[in-house]
């Protein structure tokens, strides 16, 4: 996939915990777990605002786009 | 969902009747190479076939008669794998590759149906009455099942999409 999800190295430099970051953005850790590992097809702007505003930081800093 | 409970209703009781129909047009099919159904006062049952020319000792007739037999057997089919599209649906299993597939095998056994008729009707007119090829203007019976199992194809490919769309939603976070 062209767009690579860099919610793991996010999460591990704000030191937070996955099932944390899913109760404060209210989806399901399943959920959180698909956006982790780039299976998800979409991400909302409200998901991706409540991500940015939770580990306080932008959308480039999740989001990356790596030419196949 | 009662609406669905219903047409599944309806659907049952069709299909139940349609059973012992099913198992005596399977022993038409293969009994009329063997049977004079025109004569069947040694087991009590009096059977009218619609054809003045039906000749029961012409092999070409009984051809006709067995080809016929199985087609309507065809519909049935159809019917049956309906039945249990139906049973998904009512396990709220809608958007799924069985129910994509079933709609599919419907269509394609309706139209292959419907085209076997136009030929069986085609040839029977040729062989009995020495007539060509006729044109009927108006609802025939062979047209709406081709219509039919068209409007099943197209329902298909539908639900083809519409999975696609759901399995997109499923996976939008």
């Amino acid at each position: 996939m062209a767009i690579i999800v860099n919610l793991d190295v996010m999460l591990a430099k704000r030191k937070m915990r996955s099932k944390e970051l899913a109760a404060i953005i209210g989806i399901t850790t399943a959920n959180l777990s698909i956006l982790k590992s780039g299976k998800a097809k979409a991400v909302r702007f409200s998901t991706l605002e409540a991500i940015c505003k939770a580990l306080d930081c932008q959308p480039a800093d999740i989001l990356e786009f790596v030419e196949d | 969902m009662r609406k669905l409970n219903i047409l599944k209703t309806i659907v049952d009781i069709i299909f139940i009747i349609t059973i012992p129909l099913m198992l005596s047009c399977i022993a038409i099919a293969i009994g009329v190479f063997f049977i004079d159904f025109t004569d069947l006062s040694f087991i009590d049952i009096e059977l009218i076939i619609d054809s003045e020319n039906y000749n029961p000792k012409d092999l070409f007739s009984n051809i006709l008669i067995s080809i016929s037999t199985i087609n309507y057997l065809l519909l049935i089919a159809a019917f049956y794998i309906f039945r249990k599209v139906l049973y998904h649906f009512l396990r709220v299993k809608i958007f799924e590759d069985y129910v994509i597939n079933s709609f599919l095998k419907i269509g394609n056994l309706i139209i292959i149906s419907a085209i076997i008729s136009i030929v069986l009707s085609f040839v029977s007119n040729l062989y009995y009455y020495k007539s060509g090829i006729t044109f009927e203007i108006g609802s025939n019976e062979n047209v709406m099942n081709i219509c039919l199992g068209l409007f099943f194809l197209v329902l298909s490919e539908i639900f083809k999409i519409a999975k696609n769309a759901k399995q997109e939603n499923d996976l939008t976070i």
